[in-house]
């Protein structure tokens, strides 16, 4: 993991870290990747990787429920007018 | 160089807003112009600890829609988080699909109709995702403000490969990709309200030319005129662009319908980077072969199939067989007539012509007739009197004004208004011989050779009858009387 590599991910996570803290996260990322290879390592052609998740499989059916009370939906937010947030204005650029 | 030595490689996304009562992951009712932030919930607005579930509909919708572009269905699909901020998108991820999506590598073809017939543009990918919510910039010259109510929408995005070339071929493309779509019963498909949003990604290379030029991605286009207008304006400006030393730079571009010009959206300050990865609180979503069958038994027929059957089966013109393709009642009630045993030919122009102009007459005078309700039964007999010469058309006319109005049948209300048609020579007699007394000048001039003055004794046949004389009955028989031939 090279320093540039921490410094894009914090980056597109609006992360601001001191050269101390890139140099600590490169080798703690260092170390999970690690962790990530010793379990690549298993051999597991025989198992479905829905395996463990299959029996939990839920969907619901197309049916409307309760929503939030505008007041709370609101309540946490720093900013706001009587039914809307407000944020720093900002031009749609997405690719999608 | 000239225009014609480039060619223009353009794909299209088609986000596609399923009708669903329900969102995406939760319950919140989807629902167009409700007022702001009234719609959402834990869920849709990213508070901690609230988890998806996905809508089983919308997964049989993009399935559908999959099915019907001619895709491949992964058994097991799997939904994937695309990371990034922006104030509409309260997870700071979209829950979309990344290598697993529900469809892949279909095709739609390009219709008859088309200039560009039978091309197959091929459907890279259909995959299903939520919406984003609605961020609107006018309000205040420093803020925008987020409505979260369209956040968690279900949206099927369908992606074509680069395979389309001209700008009218684009329009014809998303024209018939509208009518597959809206046969589907999944979508209203209505682009003012933003149902259905189309992003042309254009380059341009040099023609021969096997690599793509560097693409730019259209937005803000709200119909199919737009998509083609701005496509034509965005290759022209890549050509001259690139002749005059300068090189296309991948990004988002805006149409402006006003200027007839795309703009660059704000420049990009990195490339993006979504790290998609799967989804840690869906699982993957398996789709058995039962299932699918069942989703394929409730297509219908296609628009495709349907123009071929009138096109080519009942050999109908195309006028009458596009408006049809794009008006179901009225394709319904042509179905049920021809079933009845109508002519199919005949019954076109009736329907196209006649009920619609009775349909176009009712509407004006606020008549709540719905003239499409007519009995299948009772057009089939209409034109069946038609056929065997008891009616004229004019007379016709008369009787399915008239059935429209009451409901009877056209039997009785021939019956009831005395309208069928003399047919026979016997009955016309005292009425030929009348018009041969009471012209007699008209008689000598046709034995002199003027044939056209038999107009006036028909005339008179037809006036003394009501105009329920077979005309070309009562011309026969004049002429029988009066030249003896």
């Amino acid at each position: 993991m090279q320093r540039t590599d921490i410094e894009a991910i914090a980056s597109l996570a609006r992360l601001d870290l001191t050269p101390e803290q890139l140099d600590r996260f490169a080798t703690q990322f260092e170390d999970i990747l690690g962790l990530f290879r010793a379990l690549d390592a298993v051999d597991t052609t025989d198992a479905s990787r829905a395996a463990t998740t299959e029996r939990h499989r839920s969907l619901r059916e197309d049916r409307v429920a309760p929503t939030l009370p505008l007041g709370d939906v609101l309540a946490n937010n720093p900013a706001s007018d009587a039914t809307r947030f407000l944020v720093p204005k900002i031009l749609d650029d997405r690719a999608s | 160089m000239s225009a014609s030595d480039w060619e223009a490689v353009v794909g299209v996304e088609v986000h596609l807003q399923l009708a669903t009562e329900s969102k995406m992951f939760c319950g919140c009712p989807v629902r167009f112009g409700a007022p702001p932030n009234t719609l959402v919930c834990p869920v849709c607005l990213a508070l901690p600890g609230a988890l998806p579930v996905p809508n089983a509909l919308a997964i049989r919708h993009a399935i559908r829609v999959a099915l019907a572009l001619g895709c491949s269905i992964h058994r097991e699909s799997r939904f994937d988080r695309k990371n990034y901020f922006y104030p509409d998108l309260p997870k700071g991820y979209q829950i979309s699909q990344f290598d697993r999506p529900f469809g892949y590598d279909g095709a739609l073809e390009l219709p008859s109709t088309s200039a560009f017939a039978g091309h197959r543009i091929r459907i890279r990918r259909v995959h299903l995702e939520e919406d984003t919510g609605k961020l609107i910039h006018d309000a205040d010259p420093r803020q925008s403000v987020v409505d979260l109510n369209r956040a968690g929408t279900p949206l099927v995005e369908i992606v074509t490969e680069p395979d389309l070339r001209d700008a009218d071929e684009v329009y014809d493309y998303l024209r018939e990709l509208h009518l597959t779509l809206s046969y589907l019963g999944v979508s209203d498909c209505d682009l003012e309200k933003g149902s259905m949003r189309c992003e042309p990604n254009v380059s341009v290379r040099r023609r021969g030319a096997t690599e793509l030029g560097t693409k730019t991605e259209v937005k803000n286009l709200n119909s199919f005129r737009h998509v083609r207008d701005a496509m034509r304006y965005e290759v022209t400006r890549q050509i001259e662009l690139i002749e005059s030393g300068g090189s296309v730079v991948q990004e988002t571009r805006s149409w402006n319908p006003e200027t007839g010009r795309t703009a660059a959206m704000r420049a990009k300050e990195e490339a993006h980077d979504y790290r998609y990865f799967p989804e840690p609180d869906i699982a993957p979503i398996t789709t058995s072969e039962a299932e699918l069958d069942a989703i394929r038994s409730e297509l219908g027929e296609s628009p495709a199939a349907r123009r071929a059957r009138y096109l080519e089966t009942l050999g109908l013109p195309s006028e009458h067989a596009d408006v049809f393709l794009h008006d179901p009642a009225m394709a319904a009630l042509f179905d049920a007539t021809v079933a009845e045993g109508a002519d199919a030919k005949a019954v076109a122009p009736w329907i196209v012509g006649d009920l619609q102009r009775e349909r176009n007459e009712r509407a004006e005078r606020n008549a709540s007739t719905d003239v499409l309700a007519i009995a299948p039964a009772s057009l089939a007999r209409l034109l069946a009197l038609v056929a065997d010469g008891t009616l004229s058309t004019a007379l016709a006319r008369e009787v399915l004004t008239a059935v429209l109005d009451s409901g009877e049948s056209p039997d009785r209300i021939v019956e009831e208004r005395d309208l069928a048609q003399i047919s026979s020579a016997d009955a016309l007699t005292p009425a030929i011989e009348a018009a041969i007394e009471a012209n007699p000048r008209a008689v000598e001039d046709i034995r002199a050779g003027n044939d056209k003055a038999i107009g006036a004794l028909v005339g008179h046949v037809m006036r003394t009858t009501k105009g329920k004389a077979n005309p070309a009955l009562v011309n026969q028989s004049l002429r029988e009387r009066i030249l003896g031939a």
